[in-house]
């Protein structure tokens, strides 16, 4: 509660932003500014670490798969009968997949960067396997010599497969193949500082000649969150015959392909079944659902918080100038401009959620602990917690704005009314 | 007195629509969000097991060679387990009840009827016990004899969709199926079996899949079928599979193995018939790891083990109550705001002979009032907020429901919160000389 007096001769000096009649009524009310103070350092760590958490799981969505997303499309048939048999309905399948329009290539392969299936191996790097030599794992992908062309994939250094060294076969009964092509990041992190070109690694004890090397092909199952996201390598194998066929096609045509394909497929041989077709798009938004639905939860709880707070600070400055209505109506009377008034609000309100802030900037970090230790999550990043003290900063002054308005559109006649 | 109270209540809040109207909303918003994670996590953590429980165990083995540190999960222990020790262990004589059971996505043909095939339906081989064990009920036949789990017979027990599905729901017990080529004899028809989370098999198949068991088959059927797993198949040793039957040989782990010990004595019995097996295993040059042994977990155990509350449900938990704190302080500063307008007609009442008690009960019951309110649409806020969280993870589809007994206490925890915040608010304007408000403005 400022004097008349003080009021008065802060004008005089053109000196209406001293802090010190503001701190001193924040004094003789200590609690609602004690409340809004907890409020904005809650808001601030639950904000911060939100963001934190929505800035990695974007981040993980962004990474790319190194495929042609755009111009996928797989099919998922389960062959019938006895293995030849199995193998020939495929290849006819194929066939008559190649044959649709707009479809630049087809193959039949274990995995997709964005599926659910995975096949792993160890990669070791002498014969004699122990844990000092194999300690690197990376997923497979088997396209019988087609997975650089079908995925579109970026060949960096080397070659791709010749014709003689693909074979038919399963990977559990013993490798046949002794060629790889590896990602960039697999090369690296066997062959650091070193082409991996012509370099030999062994995989189920079995000799293994590093032919190519592409940019980038992510592992499947999407949930691989750790920096071993592209270890991958892919075989000149053929998979067994239930993994699913997958389409190349012109973007445009996929949607297109994806309604007509089984109807197609199913009027050549009805003695398979085909279990269902997914584009890479749809397999995108199945894989990441999770992260995405995070981030969404994440998002809608910032922006309820945000408007929480902007409504307790708006409820309790209302509050605060319908209780000092007579004063206001005093220093008005006494020469304060509109705007002394409004600032004085502003700067009152301001002083509190700096103090919150700054509790608020322990609170982050005490919240981010606990998350670490329970969840597993990374250590909080400054930028965050400064950028959600911006935006907490910013909602409270507009909060406090439009009750501050009501205050200095007070009329200086209401300090005369009753005494 | 009580009903004088709710309507002088009802009347105040008429009175100031807007800071009412913003206290309401912060406990809808607090109670909504918290309300929808913690149903969400209810359903997440919930035990299918029911009383059984703690009687039902899974075992693991610790099963692998010298030549890995560790191998499995965090522990040390793989959560399946082979062929060979899923036969052996079902092979001991011991009076416990004890399935194997693995799960197959093969195709069905049925031999009436328009649409003959199908992939729709899932399978699991068992032994006999895992219909009592689990709990499966029929509705038409029973299940096959225990000499079929040791002389195998083509014999099927489905469940009642995939009944309606070949037998129009008919008594189909003596009817044929065909599993991929091979025929069946239907013995049994059970109702259908969704445990959610689906705990049998976490393994192999995740805790929320859409995919349900509905039918099942001897598992002394495994060698002649040839039918390989549906599902995790995990190895850790370089091993020249080219046969079934060298998968069956393999160490190759895609089982699960579930035992009923209904007591302490048969818990250890069973504990010290694993550490004989491990031993046995050891001196015939199999389990070469110095820390080879068997580990037994019950229901509870076992979801907490595999982690089936995933770490971001429990992340949105934790988020979530935090946010209801913030909407609590912020209601307790509304209703300090609210209560201290209201204090001269506090003071008035005071000076016209009220006590201090009366004035307390009154703004008491204005903040409960004010709970219910934020309470109720809190409420509508879950059963929303769980509608959103049913299309963003399909696999909740059927599980994130508000039940009642949630309702009830989301009702609660409203008045409850309430009621907390508008103490020291109260309690201040009691405390005041009625004189100071009179004078007052």
């Amino acid at each position: 509660m400022t004097s008349p007096q003080e009021s008065l001769s802060m004008n005089k000096q053109g000196f209406s932003w001293s802090v010190g009649p503001i701190s001193r009524s924040l004094l003789k009310n200590p609690v609602s500014a004690i409340l809004i103070i907890l409020q904005v350092a809650l808001t601030l760590s639950i904000v911060s670490n939100s963001l934190f958490i929505i800035d990695a799981r974007i981040e993980k969505m962004n990474r790319p798969t190194g495929v042609v997303e755009d111009e996928l499309l797989f099919v998922h048939p389960l062959y019938l009968g006895e293995k030849q048999d199995r193998l020939f309905q495929r290849d006819e399948d194929l066939a008559a997949l190649r044959a649709l329009p707009g479809v630049k290539s087809v193959m039949q392969i274990n995995a997709s960067p964005l599926g659910g299936s995975n096949n792993s191996n160890t990669i070791c790097e002498s014969e004699i396997e122990s844990t000092s030599t194999c300690h690197t794992d990376a997923s497979l992908f088997m396209g019988g010599g087609k997975v650089i062309q079908s995925y579109g994939l970026t060949l960096l250094e080397g070659r791709e497969f010749f014709e003689e060294e693909i074979e038919d076969g399963r990977l559990m009964g013993g490798l046949k193949t002794s060629t790889l092509i590896i990602t960039k990041a697999l090369a690296e992190a066997l062959f650091p500082g070193e082409s991996a070109i012509g370099k030999v690694v062994y995989m189920s004890e079995k000799a293994q000649t590093i032919v190519g090397v592409v940019e980038r092909l992510q592992r499947p199952g999407a949930l691989i969150d750790d920096d071993e996201f592209e270890f991958s390598a892919i075989l000149p194998m053929k998979p067994s015959s239930y993994a699913p066929l997958v389409v190349r096609a012109e973007a445009e045509s996929i949607p297109e392909l994806a309604s007509t394909v089984k109807s197609v497929l199913e009027a050549e041989n009805s003695g398979r079944l085909i279990n269902h077709v997914i584009t890479m798009k749809e397999q995108r938004k199945q894989g990441y659902g999770d992260d995405f639905a995070m981030t969404l939860i994440l998002s809608l709880t910032i922006v309820l918080l945000v408007i929480v707070t902007a409504l307790g600070i708006t409820g309790l400055v209302s509050f605060s100038v319908g209780s000092r209505t007579k004063q206001i109506g005093i220093r008005r009377a006494l020469g304060a401009r509109k705007v002394d008034v409004l600032c004085h609000f502003l700067l009152e309100n301001g002083l509190i959620v700096i103090v919150g802030i700054i509790l608020g900037f322990a609170l982050s970090y005490v919240l981010n602990q606990q998350l670490m230790t329970f969840y597993e999550l990374s250590k909080l990043e400054g930028v965050f917690v400064l950028a959600s003290a911006l935006l907490v900063l910013m909602i409270a002054q507009l909060a406090t704005f439009f009750p501050a308005l009501k205050a200095s559109r007070i009329s200086p006649a209401i300090a005369t009314r009753t005494v | 007195m009580f009903a004088y109270y709710i309507h002088l209540s009802l009347r105040q809040l008429r009175a100031m629509p807007v800071l009412n109207g913003f206290i309401a909303l912060a406990i809808a918003l607090g109670i909504g969000v918290s309300m929808t994670m913690m149903t969400l996590y209810q359903a997440l953590s919930h035990n299918p097991a029911g009383d059984k429980s703690s009687v039902l165990f899974n075992v693991q083995l610790a099963a692998y060679g010298a030549e890995l540190e560790t191998w499995g999960g965090h522990d040390g222990l793989p959560d399946q387990i082979t062929y060979q020790d899923a036969k052996n262990l079902r092979n001991a004589d011991l009076p416990f009840k004890s399935s194997p059971m693995y799960a197959i996505g093969e195709v069905i043909e049925k031999s009436t009827g328009t649409k003959r095939l199908s992939n729709h339906y899932k399978g699991r081989f068992i032994d006999s016990d895992f219909f009592s064990m689990f709990e499966l009920e029929f509705i038409y036949g029973q299940p096959w004899s225990s000499s079929v789990d040791e002389h195998p017979e083509r014999l099927i027990v489905i469940d009642e969709n995939l009944n309606q599905w070949a037998f129009n729901g008919k008594n189909s017990v003596g009817e044929t199926l065909r599993v991929k080529e091979n025929q069946f004899t239907v013995v049994g028809v059970v109702k259908e079996w969704r445990p959610l989370p689906q705990f049998h098999h976490l393994g192999s198949r995740s805790a929320f899949s859409r995919n349900f068991d509905n039918y099942f088959l001897p598992f002394s059927l495994v060698p002649e079928l040839e039918l390989y797993g549906q599902g995790s198949i995990n190895g850790w040793k370089s091993e020249s599979i080219v046969e079934f039957k060298d998968f069956l040989q393999s160490e190759l782990i895609w089982m699960a193995y579930w035992v009923e010990l209904p007591t302490k004595d048969a818990v250890s019995d069973y504990q010290n018939f694993l550490s004989a097996y491990v031993s046995e295993q050891q001196s015939l040059g199999r389990f070469t790891h110095p820390q080879a042994r068997g580990r037994l977990r019950d229901v509870a155990e076992w979801l907490s083990y595999k982690a089936v509350v995933n770490e971001d449900n429990r992340i949105l938990v934790g988020l979530s109550l935090l946010f209801l704190l913030v909407c609590m302080v912020n209601a307790v500063a509304l209703l300090l705001a609210k209560f201290m307008r209201k204090a001269n007609e506090a003071g008035v009442r005071r000076a016209l002979g009220a006590r201090r008690i009366d004035i307390f009960q009154q703004f008491l019951s204005d903040v409960s009032v004010l709970g219910g309110i934020g309470g109720i649409a809190g409420l509508m806020l879950s059963v929303l907020g769980l509608w959103a969280l049913r299309v963003l993870y399909p696999e909740f589809q059927n599980i994130a429901h508000l039940d009642f007994g949630m309702a009830l206490v989301t009702l609660a925890v409203s008045m409850g919160a309430a009621i907390i915040s508008g103490i020291y608010p109260a309690y201040r304007v009691c405390k005041a000389q009625p004189s100071l408000f009179l004078k007052a403005q």
